[in-house]
């Protein structure tokens, strides 16, 4: 029997090969992925998370039990195919025209993914049409975008702007983040969430889908 | 007199080993406040040290002119007139030359970086981000080391580095900065947002004065109460 406690274990403790090993293990047994998912990884993620919020883990540690997680997801998704119910929502996130700042985007996008989020990651750099393009197709449910500068942070209201013009804008929600917006910002553009690190990222878009 | 730039701009490609890159810096930028990182994430540092100690080119440029302090938040630089806020403009009494930088850990760390991205690594990914950023700022206190010993054979201290962006100077000032110095310098650019490439650089001044005050880095005075390196630095 592969060891499900041991799978806990590597996701919380940032551990890629042994989390890798037991996912393989347990879906050769036949185990359902969806449990192997909500049993084991996602109350790991969200150990990690409570630490982090804590005080008690740091980034780096965030980092690896998502790449433990997306690992081990990398084995189930094959067999999730179809099943839309696998995923906690669909995410499209980029940096915004003008900024070239891509960690932290890329930090959120790996939380929202190791926590079960489906991210489509469309760069830095992004204008306000390749946004709206991305949102249409992928029928996304959280757009995100970040921003490095105070000039360029001005642009996500554009974004929002042309979200509307293209009659998008209750049909998906949109969350913001950057080293120089606040909440107030955020909320002045009429975004619908802001949060100022990767993990409180993930709560934030689960609360505004409702399945915190 | 005022409008004067006083020598050639100084240019120097270094090599890693020219730099100092604090433990504590790099373990501070990864967000660990004072604590240390457990072995697998210190060996994941080690890696991208070694890394860079490869592939990073840094570069600095600086260039000493004449200036003055022309009003509360007002400097005259190189005959440009910056408004650099009330904040920095109150460390500036008693200014009477300047230093105008650019500093960049440079295009091929850029790459680095790009590569690690498509690598899907992002654990490494981020280490490597950090620890770009302490070599672009380990690059502003080789510039400052460099300018201090100039200033003391001439019986003159030298100010922190203050760039804009920070405490109320217009990120958008960079552009007389660059003005200022040759085009291209370190192979810095500099976008219609500001946003200098490669990203990992900074832009900034030191003043220089036989009255003027060198302070312990003041988080005081900037207006970010949410930064990372606040705590440590106050
Ligand atoms: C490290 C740093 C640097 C480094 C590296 C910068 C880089 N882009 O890689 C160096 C030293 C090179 C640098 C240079 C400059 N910097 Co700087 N820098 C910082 C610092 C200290 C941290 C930024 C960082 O990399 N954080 C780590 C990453 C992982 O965090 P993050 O990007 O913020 O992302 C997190 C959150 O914001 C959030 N998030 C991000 N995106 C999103 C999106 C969504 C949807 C959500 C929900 C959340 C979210 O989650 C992320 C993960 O936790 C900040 C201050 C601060 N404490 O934030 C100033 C800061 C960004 N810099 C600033 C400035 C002004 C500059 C310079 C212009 C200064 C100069 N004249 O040289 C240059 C510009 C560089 C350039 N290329 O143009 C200002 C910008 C404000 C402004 N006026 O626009 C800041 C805010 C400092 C301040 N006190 O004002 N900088």
């Amino acid at each position: 029997m592969a060891d499900m406690e041991k799978l806990y274990e590597a996701v919380l403790g940032g551990k890629l090969e042994p989390a890798v090993e037991v996912t393989r293990e347990a879906i050769a047994e036949g185990a359902d992925p969806k449990e192997i998912i909500n049993g084991s990884m996602i109350p790991a993620m969200e150990e990690i998370g409570k630490r982090f919020q804590e005080g008690k883990a740091f980034v780096p540690q965030l980092l690896l039990s998502a790449r433990a997680m997306k690992g081990a997801l990398e084995l189930l998704k094959p067999l999730l195919k179809g099943d839309a119910s696998a995923s906690v929502g669909k995410v499209v996130i980029g940096t915004v025209k003008g900024d070239l700042h891509d960690i932290g985007k890329n930090l959120v996008a790996s939380m929202l993914e190791g926590c079960g989020f489906e991210v489509i990651n469309i760069g830095i750099d992004v204008p306000a049409e390749k946004f709206v393009a991305a949102v249409q197709e992928s029928g996304a449910d959280i757009l995100c975008m970040s921003a490095l500068l105070t000039t360029t942070m001005t642009y996500m209201k554009t974004v929002i702007e042309a979200l509307e013009a293209a009659g998008l804008r209750d049909k998906v929600k949109v969350m913001v983040g950057g080293a120089p917006i606040n909440r107030h910002y955020a909320e002045q553009i009429g975004a619908d969430g802001y949060s100022d690190n990767a993990n409180s990222a993930v709560l934030k878009a689960k609360e505004l889908l409702g399945v915190a | 007199m005022e409008d004067r730039q006083t020598t050639e701009t100084q240019v120097a490609a270094l090599a890693l080993s020219e730099l100092t890159l604090p433990e504590s810096e790099i373990y501070l930028t990864l967000g660990y406040g004072g604590t240390e990182p457990q072995a697998d994430v210190r060996k994941i540092i080690d890696d991208v040290l070694e890394e860079a100690a490869l592939r990073c080119r840094p570069q600095i440029a600086y260039a000493f002119f004449d200036g003055t302090k022309t009003g509360p938040a007002s400097v005259r630089i190189g005959g440009s007139d910056f408004q650099c806020g009330r904040i920095i403009g109150s460390y500036l009494d008693g200014a009477q030359r300047f230093v105008l930088f650019v500093t960049t850990a440079g295009a091929e760390y850029d790459a680095y970086l790009h590569g690690l991205k498509a690598s899907g690594d992002i654990v490494t990914e981020y280490v490597a981000d950090a620890v770009g950023s302490v070599i672009a700022e380990a690059a502003v206190t080789e510039v400052r080391r460099r300018v201090e010993e100039r200033a003391a054979a001439e019986g003159l201290t030298v100010t922190n580095p203050y760039s804009p962006g920070y405490c109320g100077w217009h990120v958008r000032e960079q552009r007389k900065l660059f003005s200022l110095l040759p085009e291209g310098v370190c192979g810095v650019t500099l976008n219609d947002s500001c946003l200098m490439s490669p990203v990992k650089s900074v832009s900034g001044m030191l003043a220089m004065g036989r009255t003027v005050v060198k302070k312990p880095y003041a988080c005081d005075i900037c207006g970010m109460t949410t930064c990372y390196k606040r705590r440590q630095r106050t």
